[in-house]
């Protein structure tokens, strides 16, 4: 399933291996983690239906731009601490540009359309985060 | 005969604080037309938080953003869509995932 929206974490060199295909030359992984900005813990959450639906328009999109052959995306959702992973991206492409172009694209996009938001828990008290 | 309509309205992040995560609204068809119709209709049960959601004129503020059964909606088509009974809005304010 190439987008997911998860609490569970995921094996990204599976992630990697499951992907591959003789006519790629090229796989990107971006992997965003959980930056301490001296918080305690992150908390994700989604409109999951919504969310999906956007991502699969993106990277359908991504698709046809940057040519890919194979595109995974796992947003996970939840309760996470510092360094847990939360956005998973595997890109497959015939060449590094495409794939480094493909992977950038569907970042950015999700970042500003997906509806999925962060509430920072902090030691006194917790904040959303809004971009 | 009237003819009631019932649509699902989904709120997330910070609204769902001020408004729940979801509501069934009924109304009468023909009573309020439109998207931007039936959402200022039911946050109006809130008076002390239409506002974060409409501006004093009856316009979505400009952060809030739209979906209307999973299709995102520019605010200003709003009072254009037109909905059918068992519809699903979402009403969310920016979002920050990645």
């Amino acid at each position: 399933m190439p987008v997911r929206i998860t609490k569970d974490d995921v094996d990204i060199a599976k992630l990697v291996e499951e992907s591959k295909k003789e006519s790629m030359g090229a796989i990107v992984v971006f992997d965003g983690i959980v930056r301490n900005d001296g918080i305690d813990k992150i908390e994700l959450s989604a409109y999951i239906e919504g969310a999906t639906k956007e991502i699969e328009d993106i990277v359908a999109d991504a698709e046809k731009k940057f040519n890919l052959l194979s595109v995974e995306v796992i947003h996970r959702i939840g309760v996470l601490d510092v360094g847990d992973n939360i956005l998973i991206i595997v890109i497959g492409a015939g060449h590094r540009k495409e794939a480094f172009g493909g992977c950038e694209y569907i970042l950015e996009e999700i970042k500003t359309r997906a509806p999925i938001w962060k509430k920072e828990h902090l030691k006194d008290g917790s904040r959303w985060v809004e971009q | 005969m009237i003819r009631k309509m019932k649509i699902k309205i989904k709120f997330f992040a910070r609204f769902t604080e001020i408004f729940g995560k979801e509501a069934i609204f009924e109304y009468e068809a023909g009573e309020t037309n439109s998207l931007k119709d039936a959402v200022g209709a039911f946050c109006r049960r809130y008076p002390d938080k239409y506002g974060e959601v409409f501006t004093k004129d009856g316009e979505f503020q400009d952060y809030v953003l739209i979906m209307h059964n999973l299709e995102r909606i520019d605010r200003d088509d709003a009072g254009a869509v037109k909905l059918a009974d068992g519809d699903e809005i979402a009403i969310y304010p920016p979002v920050a995932g990645g």
